[in-house]
């Protein structure tokens, strides 16, 4: 059982606010970057994450590791919140480009405080063909079934599933070098 | 058994992480997770990667809400549903329907509610009174305490210390709570917080969180009188602590506007 795993199970077992805000500081800027890739608006994106984190503690009992990942759980609670609100007239109103994938505001590195893990990351980014760039940026940012992936992309199905893989692990962070 | 490396480069653990598996899929992966430490571990890289790049991806400014305003809202979102908490009394509305046969129906739901939240009121401000009382009193004493006991109470090993963060208000404030749960009670240092502006009071809360329910642990009267020092008694299950500052007497729910400091315990 991981650190994830025994925060989880605290959370959902004892309401344990510790556990929640732990939680939450593992994963609210992520959470926060998938929200914002979304809506491409840092207002509206900073009240979804803040929607996103009421709805966990609410239905924090629903989660189940059996059907996957609390990040995966958290990742389809934020994606579905801010999906949602893209369907809204207020958000209609802004006009915003919505065709903008995950990758796009990750091009000035040097503006950033920047550790060696994250620059490699970098270069691995640059170095990322523009299939993998949106096969990525749908599988795990918008929300795509497999199926909605390959007609978006037009590739077989079944290419889906191992180019996620490809395409991944060569932007994989190297934690056991 | 299966081949590990076959199954990673499947990408079936790619998919997983990012949910688009079906129900037996993703129990599939579940199992051999729980079978293959390997697999276990390049899971969690996949999802380092996917949490590094949704980082770094946001512009460089935007920054999330301190997690203080969500347990606000979590708080605010709970006092608007304490006292009314209608379904808890349906039942019991149903059965007085029932005896008392139509004329009941004008007892409507509203003037239930009048009464439920008025009866709440009376009993919370008479509590709140004694609980100021108290506070006074154990502040008056306190000047009479030696400073070695003081210093015995905070370095005991029975007592927890508790730090209040600065809330949006004012962030260059902070107190600290020395909590002893077993004699049930606590010093406050209260050396962060600016003098309270004429007319105001700083008062004190007790939180629990599940259900969000302040309790106030009186005003801090002494601190008005420049004690940085006060003793207050605490019995109960806390799970935060929060400083607001209120009108002078105290009031009987805490003003959340004007939260200066609060605090997480670490028993909860």
């Amino acid at each position: 059982m991981d650190e994830v795993d025994f925060l989880v199970k605290k959370f959902q077992e004892e309401k344990d606010v510790k556990a929640y805000e732990k939680l939450y500081n593992m994963y609210h800027e992520s959470m926060l970057g998938v929200i914002h890739n979304i809506l491409q608006d840092e207002d509206l994106s900073k009240d979804i994450l803040q929607e996103v984190f009421l709805k966990v503690w609410d239905n924090i009992e629903s989660y189940s590791p059996k059907r996957g990942r609390f990040f995966t759980w958290l990742l389809n609670i934020s994606r579905n919140a801010a999906i949602d609100k893209t369907r809204s007239k207020e958000y209609k109103d802004l006009k915003k480009n919505q065709n903008i994938d995950i990758f796009v505001h990750i091009s000035q590195p040097e503006e950033r405080e920047v550790d060696d893990q994250e620059k490699m990351l970098y270069a691995n980014i640059k170095k990322l063909s523009e299939k993998c760039r949106k096969l990525i940026d749908l599988i795990f940012y918008k929300g795509y079934t497999q199926k909605e992936t390959s007609e978006a992309l037009e590739i077989p199905l079944g290419t889906v599933k191992t180019r996620s893989r490809s395409c991944l692990s060569s932007l994989k962070l190297s934690l056991n070098p | 058994m299966i081949d590990i490396k076959e199954y990673i480069e499947s990408g079936i653990l790619e998919l997983y992480v990012a949910g688009t598996l079906n129900r037996e899929d993703s129990y599939e992966v579940y199992s051999n997770l729980q079978k293959y430490p390997e697999l276990r571990e390049y899971v969690q890289q996949i999802e380092q990667t996917v949490v590094k790049i949704a980082e770094v991806s946001k512009p460089k400014d935007l920054k999330a809400k301190p997690f203080g305003n969500l347990l606000r809202s979590l708080h605010q979102r709970q006092q608007k549903v304490i006292p009314i908490r209608w379904h808890h009394y349906m039942g019991w509305a149903a059965s007085v329907v029932l005896m008392v046969g139509v004329a009941s129906l004008y007892y409507s739901k509203s003037e239930l509610n009048e009464k439920l939240t008025a009866q709440t009121i009376v009993k919370d401000s008479i509590k709140t009174e004694k609980q100021a009382l108290q506070a006074d009193l154990i502040a008056a004493k306190l000047e009479m305490n030696t400073q070695e006991e003081v210093i015995a109470f905070i370095t005991s090993k029975e007592t927890v210390k508790v730090d209040l963060a600065g809330q949006k208000v004012a962030p260059e404030t902070y107190a600290s709570v020395y909590w002893n749960q077993d004699t049930e009670e606590m010093y406050l240092d209260l050396e962060g917080l600016p003098p309270a502006p004429k007319g105001k009071v700083y008062q004190l809360w007790s939180l629990t969180l599940n259900p969000l329910t302040p309790t106030s642990l009186g005003t801090l009267d002494a601190h008005s009188q420049g004690k940085r020092f006060v003793k207050v008694g605490n019995n109960n299950a806390s799970q935060a602590f929060g400083i607001t500052l209120e009108p002078e007497g105290g009031s009987i729910s805490p003003t959340l506007e004007q939260l200066y400091t609060l605090g997480l315990t670490k028993i909860s």
